[in-house]
């Protein structure tokens, strides 16, 4: 399938190391039986090493797990629909669709019923969250259809971004203090606030999103060829690529509803993946975009909470970890590919 | 009877003619009619004081750099914290501007507000610079959190309006932040008032510690709540770590050299304070079923399941002002009643704090 037969064994066992390291080292060090303990039964369920791992680092590192697979291929998708290898959740305004729809059913919470909020759970923040995200995918499309160079487009993905926070801007300057400050821990990004149910909701949703892409993946490959060359083979390009970006709206909003906007993941997988795979099927190149986007998320995370120096630690942010790997990455593979086309 | 014992007691000499006793971010010293005012630390990190001369009488054809001419009659108050202080000299009068009503607590002060004899000017670069010259105000009391905020004040200074940057909240002792109240008082030409308030303060807390001090038990509090998966602690040099050990109370971080707050996971502070006898200053929310939908992990607390959760909440207006920053900075000894009822006694008849509610 690859060119080396060893990859996706490699990538697993990547992700599962990065799994339990993530789960191993916390601001609190826990001996090697406490966290054994605490992942896989026995010992005192009321310890604190126990809650610290059940309660606290497991939802975490299995938000890390979910969010970083849905975010690989949500990327790629956008990358090959758009056709542009700067595409990404956050570079075409899809976070920040989301965090509009966020913003808005904060706003409008006082609003509802809270026996009806109450009821529903996780389940509103992430319909929220992807709706803004596929409108403001739909947008993107909408703007793609009359300008197909990937600079205009980025262009295009940028100004809906601004024109998002503008609006979460005006909504953030007629609501109360307490509001805001629930936006404001949001729009920081990260994943430990991540709760079992919302785990659930989010892990559903990127579930259905990953087998859908999965399912596409034949169709996704004819596209690759060029459009004309795809309705030869039978594919009504169009509908095809409205279902192909509703996919990934579902997956970046589904994340974001939950961890927030999480800068660089989505637009650095898809390259990490290429380089590793060196084919461009998408029936190779999307497992490997989970397992890496996994992988890679799980480490950012397990990196911003490394114990410090004194042993207490605290906790990084999260997208700065993320950035300092992505940003480079990607300009790497970018000089790269200007190198080759000149 | 405390109360009357405190008031019986002697009010010292004038004080003010002596310099501050416990405040360390300010200094000021008198000769003459003249006080040499120096703000030491006015934000955190500053490299130099902001240095100010009180003099009598009206101003002159010019005006020195940092001369403030006294008693100040009309005064403008950017943080709601200098309401605080004039209200507790009986001069809230005096106040002709506020940065916005609903920072304010004090009930005199917003009702001039909604009837709009005294102004909402606005702060930082939303400071409405037009209508404070129109108004010519003898006194703008501002608070800078660093160098950029303070020189956006420049604009009012350089139009000849004195401009006092007052770092109140900068003091790590909660006496020592009641002192600035002498200073409001030396500024509106009340200083006898402000030393005996100041003077009854100080015994009424010293009598509030002391009787914590007889205590056996030392109940372990935590303080704060995280953002996300971060908790940002009170230094063991903080305010709020001493006033806890005057209060009697056992803080986990106690042996931390910070002043401001220190950074930790919220595993950390779990592993430190799970079983806390005493939950404050959660402050985001006011019940706790609020605050277990914010995270289910807060039943992890032994104080949250207990519900021992207090906030000084209990005198907070609907818009967010909240007396305990108001009155409470000058008044630390009713603080400190509070907290001691809390961790020592039944921890009913609470002024600024209220057990938040299932």
């Amino acid at each position: 399938m690859t060119k080396n037969p060893l990859l996706f064994p490699l990538l697993l066992l990547a992700v599962v190391s990065a799994f339990f390291l993530d789960v191993a080292f916390g601001s609190v060090s826990l001996g090697a039986r406490e966290v054994w303990q605490g992942l896989f039964g026995g010992g005192d369920p009321t310890a604190l090493s126990n809650v610290i791992l059940r309660e606290f680092r497991l939802p975490r590192a299995v938000a890390a797990l979910v969010a970083g697979a849905g975010l690989g291929v949500a990327g790629f998708l956008l990358q090959t629909q758009f056709r542009s290898p700067l595409a990404g959740p956050a570079e075409l305004g899809v976070s920040s669709g989301a965090g509009l729809g966020v913003a808005a059913l904060l706003l409008a919470e006082p609003l509802l019923p809270p026996a009806l909020l109450d009821a529903l759970g996780p389940w509103p923040l992430a319909a929220a969250s992807a709706l803004g995200a596929g409108a403001a995918m739909l947008l993107v499309l909408a703007i793609a259809a009359r300008v197909w160079d990937s600079a205009s487009l980025l262009l295009a993905g940028l100004m809906i971004a601004s024109a998002c926070g503008a609006a979460i801007g005006l909504m953030q300057y007629f609501t109360d203090a307490a509001r805001l400050k629930v936006y404001s821990l949001w729009g920081f990004g990260g994943l430990g606030g991540v709760t079992w149910p919302q785990n659930a909701v989010m892990a559903a949703c990127v579930g259905v999103g990953l087998v859908a892409a999965l399912a596409l993946s034949r169709p996704l490959y004819a596209t690759l060829l060029g459009d004309s060359a795809a309705a030869a083979l039978g594919v009504r390009v169009r509908a095809f690529r409205v279902t192909v970006l509703l996919i990934a709206s579902l997956l970046a909003g589904a994340i974001t509803a939950f961890c927030g906007p999480i800068a660089f993941v989505g637009l650095a997988v898809p390259h990490l993946a290429r380089a590793l795979v060196r084919r461009s099927d998408p029936r190779v190149l999307q497992p490997a975009c989970m397992l890496v986007g996994a992988a890679l998320l799980l480490l950012c995370d397990a990196i911003s909470h490394a114990p410090g120096p004194g042993g207490e630690g605290g906790a990084l942010p999260l997208n700065a970890i993320t950035s300092l790997f992505g940003a480079p990455a990607v300009l790497y593979f970018l000089l790269r590919r200007s190198g080759r086309s000149s | 009877m405390l109360s009357v014992a405190i008031l019986a007691q002697p009010v010292a000499a004038p004080l003010s003619n002596a310099g501050p006793r416990h405040a360390r971010a300010v200094e000021w010293a008198r000769s003459g009619d003249t006080v040499r005012l120096s703000v030491i630390t006015p934000w955190k990190g500053a490299r130099k004081p902001l240095e100010y001369v009180l003099l009598p009488g009206a101003p002159g054809a010019k005006r020195a750099e940092g001369e403030v001419r006294l008693p100040a009659r009309r005064i403008v108050c950017l943080a709601a914290v200098h309401v605080g202080f004039l209200a507790a000299l009986g001069e809230a009068g005096r106040v002709i501007a506020v940065d916005a009503g609903r920072h304010v607590y004090d009930a005199g002060v917003r009702a001039r507000v909604a009837d709009r004899s005294v102004m909402e000017v606005g702060s930082g670069t939303g400071l409405d610079i037009e209508r404070l010259l129109v108004v010519k105000p003898d006194l703008v009391l501002a608070n800078a959190v660093g160098a950029s905020e303070n020189a956006s004040l420049d604009r009012l200074r350089r139009a000849g309006i004195p401009v006092l940057v007052t770092a109140e909240w900068m003091e790590s002792d909660p006496l020592a932040r009641a002192e600035w109240v002498r200073l409001i008082g030396m500024l509106v030409g009340k200083s006898a008032r402000a030393d005996s308030l100041f003077a009854t303060v100080e015994a009424s807390y010293r009598a509030r510690a002391a009787e914590a001090r007889g205590q056996k038990s030392r109940p372990t509090v935590l303080l704060g709540a995280p953002f996300r998966d971060q908790w940002f602690v009170a230094g063991g040099r903080s305010f709020m770590a001493r006033l806890l050990r005057d209060a009697g109370a056992e803080y986990p971080w106690a042996a931390d050299t910070t002043v401001g707050g220190v950074p930790l996971g919220f595993e950390a502070v779990l592993a430190r304070a799970r079983d806390a006898d005493v939950w404050l200053h959660p402050s985001d929310w006011h019940a706790l079923r609020e605050g277990l939908k914010r995270d289910a992990r807060f039943s992890s607390f032994t104080a949250f399941k207990r519900g021992d959760v207090y906030d000084h909440d209990a005198r907070r207006r609907p818009d967010g002002a909240d007396d305990y920053w108001e009155s409470g900075a000058v008044r630390p000894d009713r603080v400190l009643a509070d907290l001691v009822s809390i961790l020592h006694g039944q921890g009913d008849s609470l002024f600024y704090y209220r057990r938040l509610p299932k």
